[in-house]
């Protein structure tokens, strides 16, 4: 991107091609039933709801739009514009949040292809194209903000390492086949950290649902007693977790990101829809709310262009880390907003799922924005990433 | 205007927190969204703590004694209608401000019929519709209304209700920062207390000073409403869009402080946010509720604690020491 590039061009309009692919996927949508598929997971209940969201992803797989930022080899390949148009066009055809998807799509892909070895590719990327899904075990109950302090500990054994610790706040464990471990097999802090492709249905494993605000059972705590971990299923060399870790979350962070920025910039219509509904008193105050928000939508779409742009030549975990700072405190301030506008109205609303982040579903949508302030890296903790890694302020007291 | 409550109704006021703590304390909230039955254990501790004798109409003591209960409930997320209990109408009925366009009271399921009102005054019975249905407000009910010919709502009613539902928010605001201070003394990352980072301590004296300011500004409402020489609607209705403001950021902060735990309804902050949901947005959502307190300004204006006699005088005092 060059001070002379238009802003759609950023956005990727410029390429050719473009409205074809647009037109292929809007026309899918329509024959696939998006919405339909939306409505269908926000009725069933969790199992069934896992069930709906591996049948409509095969069906992305299938069509190749489910994982179009992979490498070519692994059956993406797609430009960014192209995995933007993708992305665009599925939101606004009403399809369902894989949310059960996301961590083997992005996160155990990302790890997979930047750290893992060929075998432990053709193990796992393909089993992931064909459904499997993934957790994080990072977090553990004495080590959030702080990781590096986690405990759970990996002792060498025969063929291997044994074991044993307790993660937490692991979304989606308890429908997720693989967990991607972080232990420790060293001394303290962040050099005595390795990584692990844990198989979830080992001895010794056991998965408990923790029920959260929206009346879900996304957090799993993780109990590992002693579970068997092959050597093979180490990612990189021992004690190198940490920055594997590191380079991997900012890839993963960058594209999602490209993906929410879309999904914010296409779920503006429900504010702009909730404006319009306005009565003309409170209209001159719904204008002047989407107007900030639009400014600041569009001001986040350029930024994750910005980062993506950088990132070609190596990701930037800080600047990644500034785009989910945006995003979060941005999301929450949007459905807060639409919550606030909607009134009473946005209450009266069963939907406890939703198909997007932001769905109109205000109080849905006002619930499920609590969370991005916290996941994957509290924003208290990216904020020190950004004072010290992006202005070099001298490190806090958090080491 | 005293600036602190009087020593018994304080006294009163712990008397109604150790009986419901007693009866199972925020608990009884995560268990009535299970067994509603559990919301009955919280009616009876605050019925033999004296609930049902107290009427806040009969004079400023009698109001402060229920604008303390309401604060106690509100700091348990009491699993009842608290307010609407202490201000029924003769025949028994809860009563409850509602919006018109959109009728929502929380705990409708309390009662079979509420004597409702709307902000201008209007009156209504309710009845239970259906429930809204969403985990951040889980007992609040869509209702039925139906117009009463009766007189207008007395205007004491609407300020007590907008004033009680204040207290009861300060009392859910004292709690979460309560909540917030424990956990970040004894939450330890990066080898210390949450409390031992600046940016920690320096948010939670914020969210202090901020409950500080509403505290006082709830007792002068209620003050105004028994001794003002105007009317105190907006006083009523400052006290509610402050509490609106400042308890919806304490909660909010307080979860951030609890990381994913304050997501987690294993831990009261999150129990507490939930539930206080309602009262943070009944009648009026804030942006609405700013709306009535300008049109109430414009319409009453606003004496405040320093009434323009009071600030003519003041400045002529100054002119004489001068």
């Amino acid at each position: 991107m060059s001070l002379h590039d238009t802003g759609q061009e950023v956005a990727g309009e410029t390429e050719t091609g473009l409205d074809d692919l647009a037109q292929e996927v809007r026309k899918w949508c329509a024959v696939r039933d998006a919405t339909g598929w939306a409505a269908r997971m926000a009725a069933a209940d969790p199992q069934a709801r896992a069930d709906l969201q591996r049948e409509w992803f095969l069906r992305l797989a299938e069509q190749g739009y489910a994982y179009p930022h992979w490498p070519a080899a692994w059956g993406g390949g797609r430009s960014r514009a192209e995995q933007l148009v993708i992305a665009r066009e599925l939101i606004r055809g009403g399809a369902p949040r894989l949310d059960l998807h996301f961590v083997a799509l992005y996160h155990a892909a990302a790890t997979l292809i930047v750290a893992g070895t060929p075998e432990q590719r053709e193990t796992h990327l393909p089993a992931i194209r064909t459904g499997r899904r993934w957790c994080q075990g990072f977090s553990e109950p004495e080590a959030g903000s702080d990781l590096a302090s986690l405990r759970c500990r990996a002792v060498p054994a025969e063929g291997g390492y044994r074991v044993t610790g307790h993660k937490t706040w692991s979304t989606g464990a308890a429908h997720a086949d693989m967990c991607l471990l972080l232990a420790r097999t060293g001394g303290p802090g962040r050099a005595g950290i390795s990584y692990f492709l844990l198989d979830l249905a080992s001895p010794g494993v056991e998965v408990r649902p923790i029920r959260n605000a929206s009346g879900q059972e996304e957090f799993c705590e993780i109990f590992c007693n002693d579970v068997f971990v092959p050597e093979e299923s180490r990612v990189g060399a021992e004690n190198e977790g940490w920055r594997i870790a590191n380079a991997t979350l900012s890839e993963e962070r960058g594209l999602t990101m490209l993906e929410r920025s879309e999904e914010m910039a296409t779920g503006m219509q429900h504010l702009v829809r909730l404006v319009a509904g306005l009565a003309p008193g409170s209209r001159e105050e719904g204008l002047r709310i989407l107007g900030r928000y639009s400014e600041r939508v569009e001001a986040f779409r350029l930024l994750v262009a910005r980062v993506l742009d950088a990132s070609v030549e190596g990701a930037d975990v800080a600047a990644a880390s500034i785009l989910k700072l945006v995003y979060s405190e941005l999301l929450q301030d949007i459905s807060d907003a639409g919550l606030s506008l909607a009134g009473l109205d946005g209450h009266v609303d069963g939907t406890s799922w939703t198909g997007t982040w932001q769905s109109g579903h205000w109080f849905a949508d006002y619930l499920g924005s609590w969370e991005w302030t916290i996941g994957g890296g509290a924003n208290d903790v990216l904020r020190n990433v950004v004072g010290e890694r992006v202005l070099g302020l001298p490190r806090g007291g958090t080491r | 205007m005293r600036t602190t409550m009087p020593e018994p109704i304080l006294d009163f006021g712990r008397s109604v927190d150790s009986a419901l703590q007693r009866a199972g304390g925020i608990g009884l909230a995560r268990d009535a969204e299970a067994d509603y039955a559990a919301a009955d254990l919280a009616l009876k501790a605050l019925s033999q703590v004296g609930m049902y004798d107290i009427d806040p109409r009969d004079d400023l003591d009698s109001a402060a004694a229920a604008a303390e209960l309401c604060r106690v409930a509100g700091a348990q997320a009491a699993p009842c209608p608290v307010v609407g209990i202490i201000l029924r109408d003769p025949a028994d009925k809860p009563f409850a401000l509602v919006s018109d366009e959109c009728p929502i009271i929380d705990h409708a399921a309390a009662a079979p019929l509420w004597r409702a009102a709307t902000l201008s005054g209007d009156v209504y019975e309710a009845r239970v519709v259906q429930r809204t249905g969403s985990n951040l407000s889980p007992f609040a009910m869509k209702v039925g209304l139906t117009r009463l010919d009766d007189e207008p709502a007395s205007p004491q009613d609407v300020q007590l209700a907008l004033a009680l539902s204040a207290f009861q928010l300060l009392g859910t605001g004292q709690q979460a920062l309560e909540l917030a201070i424990k956990h970040t003394r004894e939450r330890e990352q990066f080898g210390r207390p949450l409390s031992g980072f600046q940016v920690i301590r320096h948010s939670v004296a914020d969210l202090s000073v901020g409950l500080e300011g509403l505290a006082l500004l709830c007792r002068f409402a209620l003050w105004q409403i028994f001794t003002g020489s105007s009317d105190a609607l907006p006083d009523a209705l400052a006290a509610k869009h402050e509490a609106q403001r400042v308890v919806r950021n304490v909660l909010r902060m307080s979860q951030q402080f609890h990381g994913a735990a304050g997501l987690a309804d294993e831990y009261d902050i999150s129990v507490l946010a939930r539930h206080a949901q309602p009262a943070l947005r009944l009648p009026t959502d804030m942006t609405t509720t700013l709306g009535h307190l300008r049109a109430a300004i414009e319409e009453r204006g606003f004496e405040g604690l320093y009434a323009p006699e009071h600030a003519h005088r003041a400045a002529l005092t100054t002119g004489e020491a001068r």
